[in-house]
């Protein structure tokens, strides 16, 4: 039987995606992957908008924190933003806070941003918590978001 | 969770996944807690919102623009990965690295230059296809556009260090093309093709798509090349199938069993080809064509047009079509759609609107070389990290958009990929793979 002319004992076992690939240092064609044992994209950033809650119609509440519970994939820098509505001077407003999440040892544990809560703060109608990461800032994976406040409940005449 | 309002207006909402994904068909106000209005780079999978795997370049490509990326396995028990660019089929070797790890071997008549290469594993070798592609929107598909080249099947079985795309035939005559028709044959066999072309050959034959079914290989949206004339002749909307279980024989003079059918019935062109189970299907750009072996070698196969209507579900773009094992997905002009042995759903979901948005706005990098999205089905990212996703790789200026779908928990994200656009040169030019 003739042998075979190169090739491997087994597959690479790797999804690969030809792409022109090279940011800053000119266009070469690459096949890239995407990595499951790196989050941490260097060049790119993540975004994350959770739902619009106006959580009572027709009144203006206040968050007064927010709890994040989030899984140590190591040091990450996050961003945290409450936006909304305010109907008195009819703009959109926002507020934001920037944290470190995670270890060095990258423990994969379950961590929350307890004891140190957000104290992340907003009223206005409309609120949206979202999480921004920049690009090289670190790898991010959220579980549960809490967002607690107040909110006048007394019903209209 | 809604949120909780206690009695003494204090309250709190939890949000936790598992995840619905980006939901763009509702207002921000009105979608499920575990649904988004707009997110970008965060991975759903296993319910947790994790930032989406670093992109990374571990392996140069041996050339410009490769046309395909693929692996098959030999008769020996070895795995061949290989992929394709200007006249040549590249096999990985490791033991190149760190310089670019590819042995070369001629594998086409003719520059290729950007026209994705379909292929298809048949007895432990791998066959491949190339045409020239049409240009413009709406990627109807078809051939002929420039540049033009010949269109071709070539067959590689791992062993020899040379494939083959040529074939000599008894009369002496030799056609470009694996899939080709003598000189002697190709006035007969031309003459039937639709339009009656007088043909001289012989005749070399190449198709955009290629697929398998009853021992048979498939080619489907034909170009030909008579070499006698320097001809070339383009049937969008024709199978031409081997003969049983040679796929070297493709002349209904020769083996009644090889043959061909043109779809003059329906109102488009042919977009793609896959086989599932006992049956094949094929996409045209308003509707799909079921097929099924017959038994007989006369008419191996039957046609089952599932709609001819001129407007319809089908696949509009040409290389949207993806398929693993009993799964298939592909883009219509309505939604996207899953396929499988048993029916065809929408899976489009509440992220449709985004995404045909994306595909709408993808223009040409120039006025010949068009950007063009292409799809897979993607088992798993690396070996022991399972993700069964549909991914829609769309070019854009400088960047792609991979949107992903998880089959599993059925939500679509958007991935934003740095991707330099090397002008005069498309960013993709193929889909990716598992290999």
């Amino acid at each position: 039987m003739p042998a075979s002319v190169g090739g491997t004992t087994a597959p690479l076992y790797l999804a690969l995606f030809p792409l022109s690939w090279n940011p800053g240092a000119g266009v070469n064609f690459y096949f890239s992957t995407l990595d499951p044992t790196n989050f941490n994209d260097p060049n790119e950033g993540s975004f994350y908008n959770w739902k619009v809650e106006d959580i009572l119609a027709g009144r203006t509440p206040t968050c007064l924190c927010a709890i994040l519970t989030y899984r140590d994939l190591g040091v990450a820098t996050l961003t945290c933003t409450l936006s909304g509505y305010d109907q008195n001077a009819k703009v959109p407003v926002s507020v934001s806070q920037t944290i470190t999440i995670g270890t060095v040892a990258a423990t994969g544990i379950l961590c929350t941003t307890t004891p140190d809560v957000l104290g992340i703060s907003l009223t206005a109608m409309n609120l949206q918590f979202s999480v921004t990461r920049a690009a090289n800032g670190g790898p991010v994976s959220i579980v549960k978001v809490r967002l607690e406040g107040r909110v006048e409940t007394t019903p209209y005449a | 969770m809604p949120p909780q309002i206690k009695s003494d207006g204090t309250w709190a909402i939890e949000y936790a996944g598992p995840y619905a994904g980006l939901d763009t068909q509702k207002p921000e106000l009105l979608i499920a807690d575990n649904a988004s209005p707009n997110f970008n780079n965060f991975m759903l999978r296993n319910a947790e919102l994790r930032s989406r795997p670093a992109l990374t370049a571990p392996i140069v490509s041996p050339a410009s623009n490769p046309l395909g990326i693929t692996s098959f396995v030999d008769i020996n028990g070895t795995y061949h990965t290989v992929t394709w660019a200007n006249t040549h089929l590249y096999q990985y070797d490791p033991g190149l690295l760190p310089a670019p790890p590819w042995d070369a071997y001629v594998g086409a008549p003719s520059n290729m230059n950007i026209n994705p290469v379909a292929y298809q594993a048949f007895a432990n070798a791998i066959y491949y296809t190339c045409i020239s592609q049409t240009i413009g929107r709406p990627h109807a598909g078809g051939g002929s556009g420039p540049p033009l080249i010949t269109p071709f099947l070539a067959v590689w079985d791992g062993l020899s260090t040379t494939p083959q795309f040529t074939q000599t035939f008894g009369d002496g005559s030799t056609s470009q093309s694996l899939a080709g028709i003598s000189l002697t044959d190709s006035p007969t066999v031309g003459g039937s093709l639709p339009g009656a072309p007088t043909i001289v050959g012989p005749m070399a034959i190449g198709g955009q798509y290629i697929g398998e079914l009853n021992n048979q290989l498939i080619l489907a949206n034909i170009n030909v090349l008579d070499q006698g004339t320097a001809t070339f002749y383009n049937f969008p909307n024709l199978i031409w199938w081997s003969a049983n279980g040679l796929p070297k024989q493709w002349d209904p003079t020769q083996n009644t069993s090889a043959g061909f059918n043109s779809f003059l019935d329906v109102p488009d062109l042919i977009t793609g080809l896959l086989t599932m189970g006992v049956a094949g299907y094929i996409f045209r750009t308003n509707g799909i064509t079921q097929f099924a072996p017959s038994g007989s070698s006369v008419t191996p196969f039957t046609f089952d047009h599932m709609w001819a209507s001129n407007h319809g579900i089908g696949n509009v773009l040409q290389f949207s079509i993806a398929q693993y094992g009993p799964t298939g997905a592909f883009i219509a002009e309505d939604n996207i759609y899953s396929l499988s042995i048993t029916n065809a759903a929408a899976i489009g979901g509440t992220a449709r609107d985004a995404i045909m948005s994306d595909l709408a706005n993808i223009v040409p990098s120039t006025a010949l070389i068009q950007n063009r999205p292409f799809c897979a089905i993607l088992p798993k990212y690396k070996n022991g990290y399972v993700y069964l996703t549909y991914n829609i790789l769309i070019p854009f200026t400088n960047s792609a958009r991979l949107w992903v779908y998880s089959f599993e928990e059925k939500n679509w994200a958007a991935w934003d990929l740095p991707v330099p656009n090397g002008n005069p040169f498309p960013a993709i030019t193929c889909a990716p793979n598992f290999v």
